[in-house]
Formats: structure tokens, sequence, C-alpha cells
């Protein structure tokens, strides 16, 4: 169930595609083109939900959100920034649910961050487990710039777009996540752009 | 030192196991082909803002027998306004800003000098439950009907249809799978509202029904949080906790509990209930009294 807050952004994003091509929404997106999209970015999508959410279920519904609204609203983006339109959706999603579930947080506690490796890589498990719940463990807005900008590769200017940001917040939650982090694991962490 | 130039290396090995697969994309398929609702024209997000500071809009009676006034009005337990909770009467009914949460973490939908937002069915009331997000369309089960009345005065109804303050004429009602009578639940804007059995307007229990009807849980409680006492989710302490409950309580009155305390009890299927607590009285579907369940608590929490 979405939130209230949700259901603005939803509208936000329906509105934008509309905008974008200036008139009514144009047909569904055909099957080839979803396919491909599919086939490129929802592998991704689902796991920076995973990452961002904790819950596997959660994920793959808002993936399965994601792209059915892809598939509803065909919205007429530039080439190249598919992917970015799709995270920038989902972020939006997982944020509302994040928000959503402050009671079961709040009175519960959040569950363990669960690892889904390849049976070839259970031997490295440990080093694993430490840095991927370390950034699970990241208040949402730290999670989101380190989800986009280590694990997805997106620049400053193009997460200050995506967030709609300024890209000084964007650096600034960075560097502190960064600092975040560092508390969590109890060890330097780096990064060769924060040292230079 | 952990490099974070190393957390796609990290994170693709961690989550090699979790791929987006052809199930998943038949499902977005399918979804996709079902017939859509139009979509609404949402105000600006400056007004949306803007009313999220207030507590409440307009006050327009609701008609009686007719469908719910459309009312931009505070949703219970959030802090910003929608479709979602447009329809939510006003007037009678107060709902709580985003961030004034009562001491005991209630997560009823507030009320104000009126009722709460409620329905009611076969003469049992149920009470809107906030923050119900999880709860996804598996878990409804039997539809029970159509809500066919829609009033602001539901203590004054002389029907015995299913009736409601804040569903609109129409909206079908359904049973939650495997909770019996403890909870019911209604699609509103794509989204599902959850209401738990509660006490409303003298009506508690019915005829014979015990504590295990109103409150039909077994088997799918996943943690219970007493507040200012602790949490408790071993799967075996929950089921003594519960089986204590609802063996020794015994029944006081049809009326509520006012206190600082709440009992949460979180489920498998996505939703959480609330009792409201005073001493050794619960209160939900009228006032119970159980001093054996909090003693097994406290020992569980130690």
């Amino acid at each position: 169930m979405m939130s209230e807050t949700g259901k603005e952004t939803e509208a936000a994003e329906v509105q934008e595609a509309l905008t974008m091509t200036g008139d009514a929404p144009a047909a569904a997106v055909s099957t080839a083109t979803f396919s491909q999209l599919y086939e490129l970015y929802a592998t991704d999508v689902l796991r920076v939900c995973y990452f961002y959410l904790g819950d596997r279920q959660q994920a793959e519904d808002v993936c399965q959100d994601v792209f059915v609204k892809l598939m509803v609203t065909n919205p007429q983006l530039r080439e190249g920034s598919e992917k970015a339109w799709l995270l920038k959706v989902a972020l939006n999603r997982c944020r509302d649910i994040w928000r959503g579930s402050w009671v079961k947080r709040v009175v519960l506690g959040s569950p363990a961050f669960e690892l889904y490796p390849a049976p070839d890589e259970l031997g490295q498990r440990a080093e694993q487990q430490a840095i991927m719940s370390a950034v699970n463990a990241l208040p949402a807005g730290f999670r989101e710039v380190v989800l986009l900008h280590y694990y997805q590769g997106y620049g400053i200017a193009e997460m200050a777009e995506m967030l709609n940001l300024p890209e000084g917040t964007i650096s600034s939650r960075l560097s502190r996540a960064r600092k975040k982090l560092e508390g969590i694991l109890q060890e330097p962490v780096g990064d060769e752009e924060a040292q230079s | 030192m952990k490099d974070l130039k190393e957390l796609r290396r990290i994170a693709d090995a961690s989550l090699a196991g979790l791929t987006a697969g052809a199930e998943m994309k038949q499902r977005i398929v399918a979804e996709a082909a079902a017939p859509r609702k139009q979509a609404r024209r949402w105000l600006p997000a400056v007004a949306v803002a803007a009313v999220c500071a207030l507590v409440l809009a307009l006050a327009i009676p609701g008609v009686r027998g007719g469908t719910g006034p459309i009312i931009i009005s505070q949703p219970a337990g959030s802090g910003s306004v929608g479709a979602e909770r447009a329809d939510l009467g006003n007037g009678n009914i107060q709902v709580q800003m985003n961030g004034v949460v009562p001491g005991y973490k209630s997560i009823w939908a507030g009320t104000g000098s009126g009722a709460f937002p409620l329905v009611r069915v076969d003469g049992r009331w149920y009470r809107l439950l906030t923050n119900q997000d999880a709860v996804k369309h598996s878990a409804l089960g039997q539809n029970l009907g159509s809500v066919q009345e829609y009033t602001t005065e539901p203590a004054l109804s002389s029907s015995d249809c299913i009736l409601s303050n804040n569903l609109p004429v129409g909206t079908a009602v359904y049973a939650v799978k495997d909770m019996g009578g403890t909870l019911v639940a209604a699609e509103v804007n794509g989204g599902i509202r959850v209401y738990q059995r509660v006490s409303f307007n003298g009506d508690s229990v019915q005829r014979r029904e015990g504590l295990k009807d109103t409150l039909q849980l077994s088997g799918h409680i996943t943690a219970m949080a007493l507040s200012d006492v602790g949490v408790v989710t071993d799967g075996a302490a929950l089921t003594k906790l519960y089986t204590i409950l609802v063996k020794n309580a015994s029944f006081e009155s049809d009326g509520s509990v006012s206190g600082k305390q709440s009992l949460l009890i979180a489920l498998d299927n996505g939703a959480t209930v609330q009792l409201a607590v005073k001493g050794s009285r619960l209160g939900a579907c009228g006032v119970w009294v159980c001093p054996e369940f909090f003693d097994a608590f406290a020992d569980a929490v130690k």
C-alpha cells in the first residue's frame, strides 16, 4: 500500500513523463523494448531495492512495480537514460516503503541483512557480510547515494538529477556516508576520489 | 581498510543468487496488460505541502446512503495528503499529524470528537489501522459484501448492512485469510486498508465470542511488543504467550482502555494488531483482564 507521499511522487513521475512528450502518454511500450530493458537492468534494479529495503519480497514487489510503470506510462527517455529512470522510480518507491514501516523498525527492530551469493562465493561470505550489512545499516539518505555512486557508478551530477538534490548535497552525503561506514566497520573506508 | 570502489564487485558476488527472472517478467507483463484505473489529478506539490502543515481542512457533512465526500484531510499516521486517504470524512474525525505519536505508539487511525475511521460488518465493528503497507492482495480472503451505507454518524445507523464512515458505497470488504473475525480489509485507490475488530458504541463481543474469536491469530504471530517492557520474537515463547492470553483472559466490559501502553502483535501477513494496555487490562474488542499474560511476558523478555 502506497503512502500519501508515495502517491504524490508517483503522480509527479507520471506528470514528468507526460510533460516530456507534451501530450497524453503514448501507447504501452513495445514488448521488444520492454524485454530489452528488462534483460539489461531488472537485476540491478532488484538488487538496489534489496540493498535499500533488506527484504527480498518487498524488493521484488518494487522491481515489479517499476517495470509495470515503464510499460504503462512509456516515458520518452533519452537513449542511455533508461536505467537512471528505472532506478529513480525504484528509489522513490523504496523510500516510501521505508518511511511507512517505521512502526516495525522502531518497535521490533530491523531483520538481519541476508546475502544471496552464488555457491562458489560462499568462502568469502564473512568479508562480504561486513560491508554489505554496514551499507544496509546506513540511514536511508546516505544509503541511496552510496548505492548509486559506488554500486551503480553514477556521478555526482547524474545523481543530483535523479534524486532532485543539489550537487553539493550529494557530495556532502557521500562524505558523511563514508565516515558513518568507518564508524560501523571500525576501520578506515577508502575512496580514491576522496583522498585525492 | 575497506575500499568502497570494491562495492560493485562485493555486492554482485553477495547477491549473485538474487536475479530478476522470467517469472517476474511474466507477472509484469500480466499486470501491465490488466485494465488500469484513470489517474487522478493531484494537487501541486506546494499546495499539498501547505495542507500537510494543518490538522484538517473543510467540514462537509456526509450523506447517509450516498458516496463518501472527497475532502482533503490529514491522513492518520502520515504527514502528507493524497488520494489514499482523501475520502476520510472530516468534522467528526480528526487524524494525527505525522510525528505526534502517543507514548504507546498507537497504530490505530486517530479519532477526534467523534468516531474513528471504521467499518461495520455483520454488526461487528472494525477500526482502521495505520501503516499497513506490507499487507498484500494475496492476504485477502472471502468477499464479505460491499459497503451499502456511508455515514459520519455510524452510531446512529438503524440499518444492519455493511456501513462505513470512510469507505465509499460500493467498496468491497474482504476477510483477511486465517484471521477469522479479527481483521477485515478493503481496497481503496489501489491500496489496501486493514481494519481491526474493536468495541464501538457499547458493542464489543457478540453472543458467545471469546478473545480467541476476536483475536484469532494462532500460528501467524511473528512478534509481540509491549511498550516500556520489551519485545518477544521467539516462536515457542509467542505461542505460549498467545495461549495464555486467550485461555486466561476474562471479559470485563464492552468499553475501552485508556492508558499509556500498548501491546503490538506483528503477523506474518504484514499486518500488526494493537491492544491498549493499562495495568493487567487489555482493550480492543472489549476490555479483558489477564495478569497471567503480563507475568509470562515479563518472564519471556528477561
